[in-house]
């Protein structure tokens, strides 16, 4: 078993394992793959989106890719802890100098090359491993809560949605930016040395004797993550997969309704003859129309007279008005009060 | 054989030869009819009076000669009370024109095109009136109303288009065509007054428009004759209606809220928050529907429109939010059966996070507000400040 299994280590090239570059590979694929299928989705209204989408096959599909590689990424977390812990535990791993805090070192580079002094970039590399760290556990959990809202809100308070789609979204935006930059400046300028791998202090009974008890524990522990992360994945169904179901009668001709509506009686009346002859309010008309507003007959007869006309008013078939507008007519002109 | 014998024969013969032809030529008429009833000609017949047609006999041959492709001429007759043509499907139509209604109408005296005449929309007709195929009053009407297109080919094209068309042409003949909208005589400007557009949908469309009549918009529109809220056609428009429960409708619905609620000018009027439709393109809903619109035309998406949450055409008015609020996690759990109690609490309301409402939120976006510069500030300094080292170090 190699004791090299960090991101950052660089061991001689005889004891080099395959491990810590294919994990490094993984790393760099599911970051690439993340950004462009997340960022097409936080800048969805932009025209480059639009063929960013184009080009993955929609919407859907491409939330469906950066779920895949935010799968692909926390398998590499899970894998990189239990690695981690193999190093610390196990191998009782040490270290040599790497230069103390990375952001302290950062400065201090900063304040040298102002001043004239030396470069020293090995920080870079371990920035750059905290800065993914950080940002894979933020974003991963995150991540999670907006896949399955309705989970976490049964657990949760329903206000951490908003507020991890803003982080989500945000901190995505900002790990973008720096990786692009820092990578530009490793490539270009900076240049740093690796760092020397962590070496195992103990024993090689030690380690046989701590693996034992390790390897199971770690496998069981990583078993039951995963299937957590499965069944949190599963358990809950979020939303339903079908069109909302609507109906609405379409095609229904007026028929008489239970009540009138006096609003709809006087849009009536503005739009209708009646006004001709019974004025603008129904307050009767120039010729001795009789008024209308505040009528006392009764809506049987109200409706009679509408469908068969009298003297000079000409009859209404419900063609012309319909039953349910007789009624709302009628509402309004016995509407009380006015 | 006698000759006078051999006459009969040939007499008999002839006459039972002529007797076949007869018999199996109204044989074949019959048939002819039961198979195609419908373009049967039945004569035109009106429910005048023998009375009123001699009348109208007397009067079109007494008095000075009337042009009988004159209005006037037409009037004889159709301007009698209660003149009725019975149809063969049993109903009646009215044929009686109140000439002062059509005077009044938008083809009469006050058009200025000039004044249509029968003939216009009736070319051809004389009396005494040919045999018509018409069997029913829906039959007139589809029928006559293609006559429409002489003058407004353009909206008569569009109405092809529409829906309503799309269903006259798979036999619904239900589906409106201009004279359902605009009437036949007394045809009036058809959006003065305002209200007269959706209480004209609502002739057909009973149930929505009682729907929509209880509505915020419906209750400014026919109670306080609003001129800003929406009537049927600002939303499905006017003659190229488009079917509504289409996908590419749903997509595109958020639009047509915005037209109105993104205008600050009009919103303004009512204190209402214009930041709606941006709110809602920023959010997961919003921004998976307007992808979907760019997609295909036909993609279907279930992530919800303005009208799953605010109701189709039962719109009522949001206020402080309070009572929308309540009923919002039954609004969300149409779609997310499973939602908690608290739910809709994931929903900020349209409205931007601040320190007082969702001071999490707010503090967060804040703190982005300042990391992501710094993201990048902090690579560029080390890469700009490495160059000035090296260019000082060559110095020396």
């Amino acid at each position: 078993m190699t004791v090299d299994t960090n991101l950052h280590s660089a061991p001689p090239a005889e004891r080099r394992s395959i491990l810590p570059r294919l994990e490094r590979l993984v790393i760099v694929i599911a970051l690439i793959g993340l950004t462009l299928t997340g960022l097409p989705q936080k800048f969805a209204g932009e025209l480059w989106s639009h063929y960013a989408f184009v080009l993955m096959g929609g919407i859907e599909s491409t939330r469906i890719l950066h779920r895949f590689f935010a799968l692909l990424l926390s398998a590499e977390a899970i894998y990189h802890v239990a690695a981690f812990l193999y190093r610390r535990l196990v191998l009782s791993a040490k270290r040599a100098d790497t230069g103390g805090n990375a952001l302290i070192a950062t400065f201090r580079q900063l304040l040298r090359n102002l001043g004239g002094g030396t470069a020293d970039y090995r920080f870079v590399l371990r920035l750059e491993y905290w800065v993914i760290v950080i940002s894979a556990v933020l974003m991963i959990l995150t991540g999670l809560a907006l896949w399955k809202p309705v989970a976490v809100t049964n657990v949760l308070p329903a206000e951490i949605i908003p507020l991890f789609r803003s982080l989500h979204s945000d901190h995505a935006l900002s790990l973008v930016v720096f990786l692009v930059l820092w990578r530009i400046g490793i490539a270009l300028l900076w240049r740093p040395k690796r760092i020397a791998a962590p070496v195992a202090t103990a024993s090689a009974e030690q380690i046989a004797s701590r693996r034992r008890t390790f390897i199971p524990v770690a496998l069981i522990v990583a078993g039951v993550v995963v299937v957590g992360l499965f069944s949190f994945l599963t358990s809950t169904q979020t939303a339903i997969s079908t069109v909302i179901p609507r109906e609405a009668v379409i095609y229904a001709p007026q028929a008489m309704p239970d009540s009138g509506d006096p609003n709809i009686g006087a849009a009536l009346w503005s739009t209708l003859r009646c006004a001709f002859c019974h004025g603008a309010e129904a307050q009767g008309g120039a010729d001795g129309q009789p008024a209308l507003r505040g009528t006392e007959v009764t809506l049987i007869d109200f409706y009679e007279q509408v469908r068969s006309g009298r003297g000079e008013m000409p009859a209404f078939s419900a063609e012309d008005l319909p039953d349910g507008y007789v009624l709302h007519l009628y509402t309004w002109l016995t509407q009380p009060g006015e | 054989m006698t000759i006078r014998i051999r006459m009969l024969l040939i007499l008999g013969t002839c006459l039972l030869v002529s007797g076949l032809a007869l018999l199996s030529v109204n044989t074949l008429t019959a048939v002819a009819q039961e198979a195609t009833p419908d373009v049967t000609e039945v004569p035109v017949v009106l429910e005048a009076t023998a009375e009123a047609q001699a009348e109208v006999s007397a009067e079109a041959t007494t008095e000075a000669p009337v042009d009988e492709a004159s209005d006037a001429y037409c009037l004889l007759c159709h301007s009698k009370p209660d003149q009725v043509w019975h149809l063969p499907s049993g109903e009646t139509l009215s044929v009686t024109i109140d000439p002062a209604v059509l005077a009044a109408s938008v083809h009469g005296e006050t058009s200025t095109e000039g004044a249509l005449g029968c003939n216009d929309c009736h070319p051809g007709f004389r009396y005494p009136h040919e045999p018509s195929t018409i069997r029913s009053v829906r039959d007139f009407q589809l029928e006559r109303y293609a006559v429409c297109r002489n003058c407004h080919e353009e909206q008569y094209t569009r109405a092809q288009d529409s829906v309503h068309g799309e269903y006259i042409r798979a036999n619904r003949v239900e589906a409106a065509v201009c004279v359902d909208c605009h009437g036949g005589h007394d045809v009036q400007s058809p959006n003065e007054p305002r209200q007269r557009i959706s209480l004209t949908c609502g002739r057909c469309h009973g149930a929505i428009f009682e729907e929509y009549s209880q509505s915020v918009h419906g209750q400014a529109l026919l109670g306080e004759d609003n001129p800003d809220v929406p009537t049927c056609i600002d939303c499905h428009g006017v003659h190229d209606i488009a079917n509504p429960t289409t996908a590419l409708f749903r997509t595109r619905s958020p639009e047509l809220c915005a037209q109105c609620h993104a205008d600050a000018e009009v919103m303004d009027r009512y204190d209402i928050n214009t930041n709606v439709f941006d709110s809602y393109l920023t959010d997961f809903h919003g921004s998976t529907v307007a992808l979907f619109e760019q997609e295909t035309d036909g993609a279907v998406t279930n992530k919800a429109v303005c009208y799953d949450c605010h109701g189709v055409h039962s719109i009522q008015p949001i206020g402080d939010g309070t009572a929308i609020r309540e009923t919002l996690v039954t609004t969300c759990r149409t779609c997310h059966p499973n939602a908690s109690a608290d739910f809709s609490n994931a929903w900020l309301g349209h409205y931007p996070a601040t320190p007082e409402h969702q001071p999490a939120l707010y503090a967060a976006g804040t703190v982005y507000d300042v990391a992501l510069p710094l993201a990048a500030l902090i690579p560029l300094l080390l890469l700009v400040t490495e160059v000035f080292r090296r260019l000082r170090s060559r110095g020396k």
